[in-house]
């Protein structure tokens, strides 16, 4: 059902869909690599760079689309300022 | 290994962020082999890019991103000759076949034409296959695929791949390479580079919001995703495409078999046969020519003949050493077709008499007997001891530049003749390329960054134009401070300081020209310039003069096509034109008032700076002219020519009244005969070829390198690396280091603009001759004078004051009595009809038609009734308030009430512009008889301002001058005033200059209503008052008076906008009641408020 036009926007209700989480990512010994608490990457999928709103808050982001162990699909990124990482679903 | 294939400089415009010659230092510091330009719809760059990359090592591909009729690009590369008159003649069609500034090419042109070039499939953003594939699907790319290979061949069209780390590379990637295989094509890997360093892809994001005039925020969908697409090194391109080994292989196939073309080397331009090149040899033909008209222009018993004879065959060895015979006739078939064109225009006026040449000739080309004898110059080179060398010399390395002056009319009408009798194709303009300055770079980048329009157009109208660095001016400017680390401001000053220099779009030279035997769309594209009819060549004039094109300078001249005018007008005035070559050069009245500066409006010494220059050194002869036209220019100030000059010329003076000779000092003994005429010190183009010569032996070969380093763009970094060659050559003449540094630094002080003496001769004859005819026929100059503005260096305003000041009556147009332009009537000056704002020429000449047709407009009704209707009300209004309906006898109130009854207001106006169909019938209206009072002197001046932009009847500061302070000095009382006191003035900012020679120093001319003040704001004062200095059009000046040799300046402590000062001034002018147009002031500071918004701009230098 479609709200009423005249009914007030709740902004504090609003949410992020799909937001990014911090992970962390480790070698093995054998140099597989894994995001902690996650699962061990089977493979990277694709790579691809964005940069933009460098007037605004400056967003500098190395992303990798990753298949983790099991088949689950992963989009992780490198926020290339700060360092860290986070993980979306696809 | 991997050859770039796909690579945008600046010359895309908007659409590249670093200059080629970035590119190429980028590309060879990671070893590129071979490196393709492929800018945008042009090759404008391309001839610099090669010549560039030839030390190197780099092998320069020639090519363009080509826009087809879909919005699609594809990118072509020559391969072979054929292949890049191909490329020159589709984009020609791509630029000459759709609207300007969209240039598109029809597939079936690309079809028709693609022998020699060289296909690639185009990025995945534009190109046409990654487009289709993404737009119509698998099947409809593999169709367009099929038919690619099969019109242009598999080994010429290649699909491009290309890994800028955007998501969804891979698949694209993958998708096209399948789609390749499938087809049997080759896949080629490129790059998509766009910027040299990763850094710059901020400048490329502003360019493209630019490109689609939008900002950063809604350029999102048209913009990159990313930082890729930069020029990467090898290893990483290599590293990228690893799973494509081939397609980079390919890359090199492709650069391998571009070899097989060099722009640099397989050009193949002619210059087109002269007339009747038939029937003799061209070195025999020119000289019979000269030859036969040496006895007219020095007959056996003149002074000059035998020396003009040495002269003539000299130059005629030295002309068919360089095979340039065939060159001076064709120079000499252009200005017979001049002399028809003139004849044309000139056709049924008096001036037809007046034995006026159809142009003259101007620069170094002035020193040859040659183009003398030719008539392509008026300057005796013989007489004036003018130098060949700046021209002709043995070891010429291109093409002499005969440049040529012409009156607009003339000109505008040779050019359209040399299309016809040449041909469309074989001739073009040579373009230039204005780059970005701070204050262009500061206004764009500042709406791609959104910022508030007010405070950019503040920051660019008060900033310092030359400023390197914008975060240092924004420190300086009034509420700036502490901008320069604000967010977008700190980003403004980054990208403001990238894209300085860069280029920004295409224009046209001044006047250059390129005439070819071999078709010109085969040699180098052609577009439209901005002007209707003009076509432009895509290479300005270093690019044309590395391609050894012969550059044709046709230029026009203001002054030339007032001196047509002045004539004209003597001439119906006194039945016959004066002949202006036999005028008395020697006469002592026109060089007493050029001595005592009064000089505004005259040709080239009419300048703030000229006029200080000429008090000083006080010219009594052409010769003197001459050197006033050479010595305020930048390369004698910076070469510190001028102060020495005219100490010496004083002492000169002296010693001549005395009865003594006067020998002027020299840095060395070597330079006393170069530089005797000068007084020692080098003031022309060619004395610094004689000085290197004389100093340090220069070789005519090393001297002809100098001349061209000297006119080209950084002259100053190429005229530097002389200076090895210079210290051992002086070093080898015994002259010591420090006299030969001394002396260099004056060399390459003429890296500045300078000009050579042949040049400087032509303009002071010019000058003279507009001195003349100011003395002699003063209402006719002053008429020419404002019928052929803009030009020069004042304002029609100051123009204006500075005719009344003479003596000129003006009288404001009418419309009964005023002509389309301006007149001479009854020895008055008659404003024309054209001149009154929302007039065009076309109504005026409709008006005035209408009037000498039917007997002149007799009421406010019977005007709108028979006034042309593209006349609107406004036009009508405006004319009005400047008084042009006086004689209808009624107040400007009256008939401004009357229009208003006979024509609707503007919400309610019919189709036809000014709803005049209810005025078919000539009645009377019955309101028409109301009555109202006149207009104030003060309103009429402001009207004035309003509706002719400047003002028939005296200075504004007149008319409050009971209001300004009581210490204020008029101009004419600073000459009774001691050097060293303080004192105010006050008055119109009619000129500001910050020239880059002055170090900061700001020069202001102040009129009041007596004259004009020359202040002089140092950089501590212009820092301060930078505000009024800069943006305020009346001013009030605190400073201290400084007298020297004849000038008189004020140098200023304190400068302010005069409004300011007049806040709590008591009521000086009668009030009135509002009115509906302009607000009526009711004291002399809202007036000067009210002038503000209509005072002319000053006319602003540097």
């Amino acid at each position: 059902m479609v709200a009423p036009a005249r009914t007030p926007l709740r902004t504090d209700r609003l949410r992020a869909v799909n937001a990014p989480k911090p992970v962390a990512l480790e070698w093995d010994a054998s140099g597989v690599l894994s995001v902690s608490k996650v699962g061990k990457i089977e493979a990277i999928l694709e790579t691809w760079r964005i940069d933009d709103e460098w007037w605004r808050q400056p967003i500098a982001r190395a992303y990798m689309e990753v298949m983790l162990e099991g088949g689950k699909r992963l989009v992780l990124f490198q926020d290339l300022i700060t360092g860290e990482w986070f993980s979306q679903m696809p | 290994m991997y050859a770039e294939l796909h690579c945008h400089s600046a010359y895309s415009f908007l659409d590249g962020a670093s200059p080629p010659d970035a590119l190429l230092a980028e590309a060879h510091r990671h070893g590129y082999p071979a490196l393709a330009l492929t800018d945008r719809n042009g090759i404008y760059g391309s001839l610099a890019f090669a010549h560039a990359a030839k030390p190197l090592g780099i092998q320069a591909i020639t090519g363009a991103a080509v826009t087809l009729t879909d919005g699609s690009e594809l990118i072509l590369l020559a391969e072979t000759p054929q292949g890049y008159t191909n490329l020159c003649r589709l984009l020609t069609t791509t630029h000459l076949g759709a609207e300007r500034l969209d240039p598109r090419l029809p597939h079936t042109e690309l079809e028709e034409r693609h022998d020699g070039l060289i296909i690639l499939s185009g990025s995945r953003r534009d190109g046409l296959l990654p487009l289709t594939l993404e737009n119509d699907g698998l099947s409809a790319a593999r169709k367009l695929a099929e038919r690619c290979k099969a019109v242009f061949g598999a080994d010429r069209f290649f699909v491009e791949i290309q890994r800028n780390r955007v998501r969804g590379d891979v698949a694209l990637t993958s998708a096209l390479i399948s789609l390749a295989n499938d087809v049997g094509l080759s896949a080629v890997a490129t790059g998509s580079v766009h910027y040299h360093a990763r850094e710059l892809h901020r400048l490329h994001d502003v360019m493209v919001a630019l490109r689609h005039r939008t900002t950063l925020d809604g350029s999102h969908r048209v913009r990159n995703p990313n930082s890729e697409f930069y020029l990467r090194p090898l290893e990483e391109v290599i590293a990228l495409f690893r799973d494509c080994p081939d397609a980079v292989a390919t890359t090199l196939v492709i650069a391998e078999r571009c070899r097989a073309f060099d722009l640099t080397r397989d050009l193949g331009y002619t210059f087109p046969d002269f007339r009747g090149a038939d029937r003799a040899p061209a070195p025999q033909a020119l000289a019979e020519l000269c030859r036969a008209r040496l006895d007219d222009r020095y007959p056996e018993d003149s002074l000059y003949r035998e020396p003009a004879v040495r002269r003539l065959e000299a130059e005629l060895v030295l002309i068919e050493h360089h095979e340039l015979s065939g060159f001076f006739l064709v120079y000499h078939d252009l200005f017979d077709l001049a002399r028809d064109v003139a004849t044309d225009v000139r056709r049924g006026s008096r001036r037809a008499s007046g034995n006026l040449l159809p142009g003259r000739g101007r620069g170094s080309s002035v020193s040859s007997i040659v183009c003398y004898l030719l008539g392509l110059s008026h300057i005796d080179p013989i007489a004036n001891k003018l130098f060949l060398g700046r021209f002709l010399c043995e070891t010429l390395a291109s093409v002499p530049d005969i440049d040529l002056d012409f009156p607009r009319e003339i000109r505008e009408e040779l050019i359209r003749r040399v299309y016809t009798r040449y041909g469309a194709e074989h001739v073009g303009l040579v373009c230039s390329f204005p780059t970005y300055r701070l204050r262009s770079a500061v206004r764009e980048i500042g709406k791609a960054l959104d910022l508030p329009l007010g405070e950019i157009e503040l920051v660019a109208k008060l900033a310092d134009g030359r400023a390197d660095e914008l975060p240092e001016e924004l420190e300086h400017l009034p509420g700036f401070a502490g901008r320069k680390d604000a967010p977008l401001w700190r980003d403004l000053c980054t990208l403001a300081h990238e894209i300085r220099g860069l280029p920004r779009h295409v224009s046209q030279h001044p006047g250059g020209m390129v005439i070819s035997s071999r078709p010109l769309v085969e040699l180098v594209p052609l577009e439209r310039a901005a002007m209707e009819d003009r076509v432009v060549c895509q290479w300005d004039k270093d690019s044309c003069d590395d391609a050894r094109f012969i550059k044709i300078d046709f230029l026009a001249l203001g002054m030339l096509s007032l001196v047509e005018e002045c004539i004209e007008l003597i001439a119906r005035h006194t039945g016959s034109p004066p002949d202006l070559s036999r005028i008395d050069f020697e006469d002592p009245a026109i060089y007493d008032r050029i001595c005592a500066g009064d000089t505004i409006g005259l040709f080239q010494i009419e300048s703030r700076a000229q006029i200080q220059m000429i008090r000083r050194s006080r010219p009594r002869n052409l010769e003197d002219l001459a050197v006033e036209v050479a010595i305020v220019r930048p390369g004698p100030i910076v070469g510190g020519a001028v102060n020495p000059y005219v100490r010496r010329r004083e002492e000169q003076r002296r010693a001549h009244a005395a009865g003594r000779a006067y020998e002027p000092p020299v840095d060395h003994p070597l330079l006393r005969d170069c530089l005797a005429e000068t007084l020692g010190v080098i003031l022309y183009q060619d004395q610094v070829l004689q000085v290197c010569q004389a100093l340090a032996g220069f070789t005519t070969g090393q001297a002809e390198a100098l001349r061209r380093a000297m006119s080209r763009r950084r002259s100053h970094d190429l005229m530097a690396g002389f200076w090895d060659e210079f210290r051992q050559g002086a070093q080898a003449r015994g002259v010591p280091e420090a006299t030969a540094e001394k002396v260099f630094a004056q060399v390459i002080a003429f890296s500045e603009f300078g000009f050579p003496k042949s040049h400087a001769a032509a303009f002071g004859l010019l000058a003279y001759q507009s001195a003349w005819l100011r003395h002699y026929h003063p209402v006719e100059y002053y008429v020419a004078l404002f019928n052929n503005q803009p030009m020069g260096f004042y304002s029609i305003d100051a123009l204006g004051r500075d005719a009344l000041r003479n003596g000129i009556d003006m009288k404001l147009p009418d419309l009964n009595r005023s002509d389309v332009w301006c007149t001479v009537e009854d020895r008055s000056l008659r404003i024309g009809l054209g001149f009154v704002r929302h007039w065009s020429e076309e109504t005026a000449t409709a008006t005035v038609t209408e009037r000498e047709s039917h007997g002149p407009f007799k009421s406010v009704g019977d005007f709108i009734r028979r006034a042309p209707p593209a006349l609107k009300r406004t036009a009508i209004e405006a004319l009005m308030w400047v008084g042009g309906c006086d004689g209808f006898g009624l107040t400007r109130r009256e008939l401004l009430w009357q229009v208003g009854l006979w024509l609707p207001p503007k919400a309610q106006r019919s189709g036809d512009g000014r709803g005049r169909r209810q005025l078919e019938l000539a009645l009377n209206h019955p309101h028409e008889h109301l009555r109202f009072r006149g207009l104030a002197a003060h309103e009429q001046l402001l009207a004035e301002y309003a509706t002719l932009g400047f003002s028939a009847s005296g200075h504004p500061l007149s008319l409050v001058r009971n209001a300004l302070p009581a210490d204020l000095t008029l101009n004419r009382d600073l000459e009774c005033l001691k050097a060293g006191v303080k004192c105010q003035v006050a008055g119109l900012v009619v000129a500001r200059q910050r020239p880059e020679t002055a170090k900061g120093t700001v020069f202001l001319l102040v009129e009041d209503e007596t004259g004009m003040t020359n202040v002089i704001v140092r950089t501590d004062v212009y820092d301060r008052y930078r505000a009024a200095v800069r943006g305020e059009p009346f001013v009030l000046v605190t400073g201290k008076l400084a007298k020297d040799d004849g000038t008189v300046n004020v140098l200023a402590e304190k400068v302010e906008g005069l409004q300011g000062e007049m806040r709590n001034v008591k009521c000086e002018i009668e009030c009135q009641p509002d009115d509906f147009a302009f607000r009526i002031p009711h004291s002399a500071f809202s007036f000067l408020k009210a002038m503000r918004r209509v005072a002319p701009d000053s006319k602003d230098w540097g």
